[in-house]
């Protein structure tokens, strides 16, 4: 997909997309955005992708989102954002290969796991990016125990069931990322987190995962420009 | 003589307790349990039970959602502070509301929300429309980034040097939330999920003005103003409600660090 360099401040406001045409303004490493990549993959779906500068953020960008967060979708002049509204708004208006399910318990089992992840992990997962040397033991500790409340929700091949599906995607990118914590002494061992680590071995199988997939060294060469402060979105992409 | 008069002291007694009880709200709550405490006997097949707390503003929207629709359920009240044992293996969040109905738990309020429109489909609030749906989960994200952390910090005691700084972040944020409403309710005509799930705090406005001399004033906010007048008539509201005097007298306990959850109970 022809990645497009992330417009910044003072950029003017690209037009509209076409009539019926959907876009997606993005950033090629923010993992909430990936969430909404992985399910416009999966369900096979055209559209055009903006990627958006997310520390210099065009002026534009705050007008159609007051949260000015990635990812963000605009279609008919019709703008949804937040990963998890945007997942479930496509299935919405894409109704063939209906990935959020639809019986209420599975729903509500899903959004549950997406909770304990917020609260038990993801807080731990950035903290333990930047971590000094001294707070690691701790950090990681926290992380792991958060951790294995997500193995333990794992009963099936994937966490939907036999075939991947929301509860998949909306976790994937912070495992593609992991590689991220290799640096502070973190790795996704079998013997510790059997079940994950065998999953992740099923997603990377899965094309809608590669076609949004980064490397482990991409990723930690975006990572690293992230914690010197001048995060490069355009890494990778050529001059 | 002696017996006579202590008959109509206990009358007399009578009386109060019930007006106490009538301004209290008509909430068949039970004192909150608290660490060390028996877990409760599962409630029997196909009957739905509430883990909750009185003053949570977060389980007031599930209590508005059960009102609305009319669902019967009984409630257990948590102790937040002291947590018992039992209900973290419930929950491992550890957070009101929870429904627990024939072995299956379910928490988050939004969460428990959508699962009732789930499983007692009649009178759905949840909308249907994709765009409609998506449309109320971001003014609820609206309102989570640029309103509710400055709330909490309002009525959970600011330093008196930081607090016009922080009053002016939710005035400001609360502007958002003026905008999003351009019918009488969120929702449309009727009240619907997005006026549920924003209510409870709204429900609490005097203690803002009473603990952080905030004030969310008619002339700034014509539209919400009249919206809280709207949403005051209905029945499901009052079903839920506390008076603002109750809501004060909690929110005193709340910054004094020790929330007195069973504040108004009958002794």
């Amino acid at each position: 997909m022809p990645y497009e360099r992330a417009m910044k401040t003072g950029s003017a406001c690209p037009p509209p997309p076409g009539p019926g045409k959907l876009r997606l303004y993005s950033q090629r490493f923010c993992p909430y955005a990936q969430r909404t990549r992985l399910f416009l993959a999966a369900k096979g779906i055209e559209h055009e992708t903006i990627n958006v500068n997310l520390k210099e953020k065009p002026e534009w960008f705050f007008e159609k989102t007051p949260i000015a967060k990635v990812p963000v979708l605009e279609k008919d002049g019709k703008i949804v954002y937040e990963s998890l509204v945007c997942n479930e708004y496509l299935d919405g208006i894409y109704p063939d290969k209906c990935i959020t399910p639809s019986d209420p318990l599975e729903k509500a089992r899903q959004s549950m796991v997406l909770a304990l992840w917020d609260a038990k992990v993801v807080e731990f997962y950035y903290k333990l990016v930047t971590a000094k040397e001294d707070e690691r033991p701790a950090l990681t500790k926290q992380f792991v125990d958060g951790l294995q409340f997500i193995e333990n929700a794992l009963t099936q091949p994937f966490f939907s069931g036999d075939k991947a599906g929301a509860l998949d995607y909306n976790l994937w990118p912070f495992f593609e990322r992991l590689c991220v914590l290799k640096h502070v002494g973190f790795e996704l061992s079998v013997d510790q987190f059997p079940k994950l680590s065998a999953w992740v071995e099923r997603m990377m199988q899965l094309p809608e995962v590669k076609a949004c997939y980064f490397p482990p060294e991409l990723h930690v060469q975006f990572g690293k420009t992230m914690m010197s402060g001048s995060p490069d979105y355009d890494i990778g992409l050529k001059e | 003589m002696f017996i006579i008069s202590r008959f109509r002291v206990q009358a007399r007694f009578s009386v109060f307790c019930r007006r106490y009880s009538q301004t209290f709200a008509n909430m068949s709550s039970e004192r909150a349990l608290k660490r060390g405490s028996a877990c409760p006997p599962p409630h029997g097949p196909g009957k739905l039970r509430l883990y909750s707390m009185r003053f949570c503003t977060y389980a007031q929207r599930t209590r508005l959602f059960l009102a609305a629709k009319g669902i019967e359920y009984e409630t257990i009240n948590i102790h937040l502070r002291e947590k018992p044992e039992w209900f973290l293996e419930k929950t491992p969040i550890g957070k009101v509301p929870v429904l627990e109905k024939d072995g299956k738990i379910v928490y988050e309020s939004l969460v428990c929300n959508e699962y009732l429109d789930g499983i007692y489909p009649d009178k759905c609030i949840t909308p249907r429309d994709p765009l409609e749906k998506a449309r109320q989960s971001m003014v609820l994200a609206l309102w989570d980034t640029k309103v509710a952390g400055f709330y909490s910090k309002l009525v959970r005691g600011t330093k008196e040097d930081e607090r016009p700084a922080v009053a002016k972040q939710f005035v400001d944020g609360l502007q958002y939330i003026e905008n999003a409403l351009t019918q009488p309710f969120f929702s449309g005509d009727k009240a619907g999920a997005l006026d549920y799930n924003l209510w409870p705090w709204f429900e609490r406005f005097s203690m803002l003005k009473n603990c952080a001399g905030v004030e969310v004033s008619a002339d700034k906010f014509p539209k919400l103003t009249a919206w809280m007048g709207r949403m005051l008539e209905l029945p499901e509201v009052k079903a839920c409600f506390f008076s603002p005097e109750v809501h004060d007298q909690y929110g005193k306990t709340l910054l004094a660090g020790k929330s007195d959850y069973d504040l108004g109970l009958e002794e």
